[in-house]
């Protein structure tokens, strides 16, 4: 899959993912590489990428095994972005399917 | 790629990002591969599974804004070079600070007042070029310009050796002295510091002290003495007062040698003789022009003849003795003190 391509794709499969739930970084990757075949190591970029444009937010909760986990959650401003990508990606989504339809249907 | 290396490549390559934000991320990976290693794969297994590292280090920069090209040539040259230029103010600084604990406006001063310093003993330097110079001209119209040469020499060396060392002298005790009053934050100017390290003022209220304990000697000796010749009835008295007198004189004594022994340092000492080495090129300047105006007067009367000659020596045996006299009258003064 191209890359720059890829990389729109998982910002929304991210955040839909954490507006699901709160998620914990390898517990999102897990999710994510269920969706998209993608190099695990670029998920925490992203990540960080997010939490930076305050689309995140990071808390730490205590975990059975191992050290506390770092949870992100979505914001206001995460939710509101994730509705935007969501519609750009259907609509997206829709015009490309509608031309590929239509481009089979004149063969 | 084991953790460990992974971790060292990552600090490295993200050298550039502030070390809580950095301890974040790679907390991010540690984490990652604890997991996976937990589910059975090696570390080096999970590390692959990463992809192209370097392809993720530019995605990490990219989140913070950073131009990965800039983030390079950061790391690159001019960052190092920065980086020494920084440090080396900044230790500049610190020496500065730490030594003198000083400002910039301070060093500036200091800077002038040397400057000032170095100034004055620039011109000191012309006396001792007359006395060199009149020196050798006496030496050789004494000797012949055979041996005369030669003397002259030996005395150019010496006037030189002479002005050096009065150089260093005068430069370490204006030091000192402006040392000494930094540290007790006192606002003098530096000429006071080299005047007093010339010793005039020092010399001239020395002289006075010493006149005034004299004198105050001499009040206590002599109610001593009269009490000593009174009339037998009050003897009984006077060897009473006596030890009492015999004691303050002792004590002043003390005291007296005390305060000689901190006025009358050994570097004072020297310089007031090089005090005197600044007046005495003086005092032969004004004799040899004494001289040469005599030997003008012989000459244009009778030609170059012995006489001439004779007023050099005349007049140089009267400056010497004048010299002498004056040194042996101060530095006697001196010795009777201490």
């Amino acid at each position: 899959m191209n890359s720059q391509f890829k990389k729109g794709v998982l910002e929304l499969i991210v955040l839909v993912s954490v507006n699901k739930k709160d998620m914990y970084g390898y517990e999102l990757v897990n999710e994510v590489s269920k969706v998209v075949n993608v190099n695990e190591g670029t998920i925490y970029p992203l990540l960080k990428r997010l939490t930076n444009e305050h689309y995140f937010e990071t808390y730490l909760e205590e975990s059975n095994e191992g050290p506390p986990r770092k949870y992100y959650r979505l914001t206001q401003l995460g939710r509101e972005q994730k509705k935007l990508l969501l519609e750009e990606w259907n609509t997206f989504h829709e015009q490309v399917n509608a031309f590929i339809k239509e481009s089979e249907h004149d063969e | 790629m084991n953790k460990e290396q992974f971790i060292a490549y990552m600090n490295q390559k993200l050298a550039i990002i502030k070390e809580e934000e950095r301890k974040d991320i790679i907390d991010e990976y540690i984490n990652h591969i604890d997991e996976k290693v937990a589910e059975g794969m090696s570390e080096e297994e999970v590390i692959a599974g990463f992809g192209d590292i370097d392809e993720m280090i530019k995605e990490i920069l990219d989140a913070y804004n950073i131009d990965p090209g800039q983030a390079k040539s950061n790391s690159g040259f001019d960052r190092k070079v920065n980086d020494v230029l920084d440090s080396l103010f900044d230790g500049f600084q610190r020496l500065l600070s730490n030594i003198t604990s000083m400002d910039v406006d301070n060093i500036v001063k200091l800077m002038f007042e040397v400057l000032v310093v170095l100034l004055v003993l620039g011109i000191m330097h012309i006396p001792f070029d007359i006395m060199a110079s009149v020196g050798s001209s006496l030496l050789r119209s004494l000797f012949g310009f055979g041996i005369g040469a030669a003397f002259s020499w030996i005395w150019h060396t010496l006037v030189k050796v002479l002005y050096i060392v009065m150089f260093i002298v005068v430069l370490i005790n204006v030091a000192n002295r402006r040392w000494a009053h930094f540290k007790e934050k006192q606002d003098t100017s530096v000429m006071d510091d080299v005047k007093e390290s010339f010793n005039f003022e020092q010399a001239k209220e020395a002289v006075h002290r010493f006149t005034g304990s004299t004198q105050s000697k001499r009040t206590y000796d002599t109610p001593y003495e009269e009490d000593d010749n009174s009339t037998q009835s009050t003897a009984s008295h006077s060897a009473k007062e006596a030890p009492h007198y015999r004691h303050m004189q002792e004590h002043w004594e003390a005291d007296r040698s005390k305060r000689s022994y901190q006025r009358e340092s050994s570097f004072s000492v020297i310089m007031k003789f090089f005090g005197f080495l600044m007046m005495l090129p003086f005092i032969a300047a004004i004799i040899a022009l004494c001289c040469a105006l005599g030997l003008l007067v012989v000459m244009s009367i009778q030609g170059i003849t012995i006489v001439g000659f004779y007023f050099i020596v005349s007049g140089a045996i009267v400056g010497c003795s004048a010299v002498i006299s004056l040194i042996d009258r101060y530095l006697c003064k001196g010795g009777r003190r201490s």
